[in-house]
């Protein structure tokens, strides 16, 4: 499909250099021609025009946060129980995501999603150590699975809550609101979102929220939306020249924006918000509904400070609001 | 032309006299002989020498061309190939990969570019091939640009660059592979038509019967000799007669072990060094594609279904052509291989890639480049053994049949002019 797409655009172009070069070719005398080469087409596998999925942002309610917190170690019967006797809760990060995941060169954690995951091992244990906090890396692509295998209690890596996910786990409140913004090389004619992303190639990481968001922008010409496996390979595609913008949440442009100071996020209102909550197995409700618990009294004592630790922005905003579902309604 | 339909003609009233005029005179019934003599010796000499040269070309092309050819395709294929998961490796160990895998790399990518332009030498003329060649030849800088960019960016500590050594890698396994491949099947294919050619049965077969015949002739014409002038033996016709009985006997016993040596240039030399090249690029893709996997973290999968389609072919390859050494290698690729895997799947990335970096000479277990250059050391043994066969074989089939080329030919002359002189010697008897 994505073929279809860019084989056809040319064709028009083609056909009339085609007829150019039958015309000069009958004029011209013959003799020995120069030989020429076309650039070879290379692209990060699974890169091209895409088809963004239907939209399926929402659904940020949780479930409701436990009302009086167990002290730690003391935790009651069910999954908070094992895993107190465990000794250790194992949580899912990423390592690569400046800000948010990643690991300092001493070989620590580092970033706002493992902080909220130590806020949770704290009220677990009472103090986080390497013993019972242990990290695990997971491929984005792998974030839901890692949860549901049980290879890990809790991922914390900048997912984007929405209904699509919730039918494969559960989510804790949000915990940070990221919002989906668009970065340009520097003297873009993009200067402004959405109007000036009509008719521009835009990329975006295949099945990710920012996609499908793409695809629901009314503009005209329409954008041009492109899918990579990675935001790192849609970065590959930006530098090239083969994409004129990159659009997925602030937090991962303001790191692609670190690694090439030639490009830069364009200003205004956002796309989209992109709000970040912890995923859970669906079989561990009563591990949401503490975590829901400890965040509630983060917002209130240490969000701000755990903001202004990881030098998220200059001042940190209010905390994002949560909302809770009531035990009787669906997901 | 005249003269020869006059004698054609004549030839072939010969074959019937017996039937039509059984009284003849006898210098007129000599004449015809040594007529007879003359046509059928000048058509199985051609014939014996077309047969003759057209297998000697076949065999001289297979290995002043193809076979160099090949080994050039092969060689450009192999390197390409190797460049791959060497560049993955040394992405992989870190920041600054080591100096060593560098040079590999280096010497992968000059490999590669040399054996390029060695082949589109002898490809001129040859448009599927050259086209083939010319993909790799425009392709390789494009390759190599992209591989220095994700090393300057690993180097400044960009998580990008895995994204440009990703890039690099697809369009080696999409563009530079593939043509690369294409080019040698197509030169194996080649290789395959010339040995075939050189053992054609067909042309020889005619040479046969074509000997024969002149055998049948040189006998006749012995008997009626005998009969005419009641003289037991014609000297010349005799030793005609010894000349072509031996030069076939001869040329059958050459052209025997020139079959053989074609059979076996195919049997010990051009099939097991497909197959090992085969198996050396699927054990070069089975590394790339863990590297790849543990660079790439974000997309597991794709280069994990890629991996189990290539260690099960990689191991029906093997099974074809036995040899406990390659089993062994295989095997403790594949282990090696599942230990990452195993690793990767309990989200123990750290130990995952240690395993994969580790180099020849620490403590067990063995790391993925050992495992690796230890599969691909015996499978590169195997195919230098293989090329050795198939040379030392084509060399023997081209020398025995270079000696029939004109030689065949030259002796069914020799005979057919001791036959006319030993009939001649006879007619002269007449005046």
């Amino acid at each position: 499909m994505s073929g279809d797409r860019r084989g056809s655009r040319p064709s028009g172009p083609v056909i009339l250099l085609v007829a150019l070069l039958v015309l000069t070719g009958c004029a011209a005398p013959t003799g020995p021609s120069p030989v020429t080469a076309a650039a070879p087409v290379v692209l990060p596998a699974g890169a091209g025009p895409a088809v963004p999925d239907a939209p399926s942002s929402g659904c940020t309610a949780s479930w409701p946060p436990m009302r009086d917190l167990p002290a730690p170690g003391h935790m009651p019967a069910g999954y908070l129980y094992t895993i107190q006797q465990r000794g250790h809760l194992t949580v899912g990060v990423d390592q690569n995501t400046n800000q948010w995941g990643y690991l300092d060169p001493q070989g620590h954690y580092r970033g706002f999603d493992i902080d909220m995951l130590r806020q949770v091992a704290i009220a677990l244990f009472g103090r986080v150590t390497r013993e019972n906090l242990v990290f695990v890396v997971v491929p984005n692509a792998d974030r839901a699975a890692a949860v549901n295998s049980g290879a890990v209690d809790i991922v914390a890596e900048t997912m984007t809550i929405t209904c699509k996910r919730w039918k494969d786990v559960d989510f804790s409140s949000v915990y940070y609101e990221a919002e989906q913004r668009v970065l340009v090389p520097n003297g873009s004619t993009i200067t402004s979102v959405p109007d000036g992303l009509a008719g521009k190639r835009v990329c975006a990481a295949a099945t990710s929220t920012s996609l499908a968001r793409l695809g629901r922008l009314q503009l005209s010409p329409p954008v041009v939306p492109w899918q990579a496996r990675t935001q790192a390979d849609c970065l590959v595609l930006l530098q090239q020249g083969q994409v004129d913008a990159v659009s997925t949440d602030d937090t991962i442009l303001r790191g692609m924006v670190a690694q090439d100071p030639s490009l830069h996020i364009v200003a205004g209102s956002a796309l989209e918000p992109e709000p970040y909550g912890m995923a859970i197995s669906a079989a561990h409700r009563q591990l949401t509904e503490f975590v829901n618990g400890v965040l509630e009294r983060v917002r209130r004592h240490t969000w701000a400070q755990i903001y202004r630790n990881n030098s998220i922005g200059p001042t940190p905003p209010t905390p994002p609001t949560a909302t809770y579902r009531t035990a009787a309604s669906s997901p | 032309m005249a003269v020869l339909d006059h004698a054609a003609a004549t030839a072939a009233s010969t074959t019937r006299a017996p039937a039509v005029a059984p009284v003849r005179s006898t210098p007129q019934s000599l004449r015809r002989w040594i007529v007879t003599t003359v046509l059928v010796t000048a058509l199985v000499a051609g014939l014996a020498t077309a047969a003759m040269v057209q297998r000697h070309t076949a065999l001289d092309r297979a290995a002043s061309t193809t076979e160099p050819l090949v080994l050039d395709a092969q060689t450009a294929y192999t390197a390409l190939s190797d460049a791959d998961s060497t560049a993955a490796g040394g992405l992989l160990a870190g920041a600054v990969p080591p100096p060593a895998v560098v040079e590999h790399y280096r010497t992968d990518v000059a490999t590669a570019a040399a054996a390029v332009s060695a082949a589109q030498r002898l490809a001129a003329g040859d448009d599927q091939l050259s086209s083939s060649l010319g993909t790799v030849a425009v392709g390789l800088p494009v390759y190599t640009g992209l591989v220095e960019r994700a090393s300057s960016e690993r180097r400044v500590g960009h998580p990008v660059a895995s994204a440009y050594l990703g890039e690099a890698s697809n369009f080696m396994r999409t563009t530079l592979l593939p043509a690369a491949d294409a080019a040698y099947q197509d030169e194996l294919a080649t290789l395959q038509a010339d040995q075939d050619e050189a053992t054609r049965s067909v042309p020889v077969t005619a040479a046969l019967v074509g000997v024969l015949l002149l055998l049948a002739v040189l006998i006749g014409a012995q008997a009626r000799v005998r009969r005419r002038f009641r003289r037991a033996f014609n000297v010349p016709l005799l030793a005609a007669t010894g000349i072509l009985i031996a030069a076939t006997l001869a040329a059958g016993m050459t052209l025997v072990a020139a079959n053989r040596s074609v059979d076996q240039a195919r049997a010990a030399g051009s099939l097991p060094l497909a197959s090992y090249t085969e198996a050396r690029i699927l054990a070069q893709q089975v590394r790339a594609d863990d590297e790849l996997t543990l660079l790439y973290r974000e997309s597991v999968s794709a280069y994990q279904k890629d991996l189990t389609t290539t260690l099960a072919h990689l191991q029906d390859l093997v099974a074809t052509q036995p040899d406990t050494r390659v089993t062994a290698a295989v095997t403790l690729l594949t282990d090696t291989h599942a230990e990452i895997r195993g690793r990767v799947q309990a989200f123990h990335y750290d130990e995952a890639v240690t395993l994969a970096v580790r180099t020849a000479g620490d403590s067990p277990p063995v790391g993925l480049p050992e495992a690796s250059q230890r599969l691909d050391g015996v499978l590169k043994d195997d195919v230098t053994t293989a090329q050795g066969s198939f040379e030392t074989a084509a060399a023997a089939s081209l020398d025995d049949v270079a000696v029939l080329a004109w030689g065949l030919g030259a002796l069914v002359l020799l005979a057919g002019v001791l036959a006319v002189v030993g009939l001649g010697a006879r007619l002269r008897e007449y005046r």
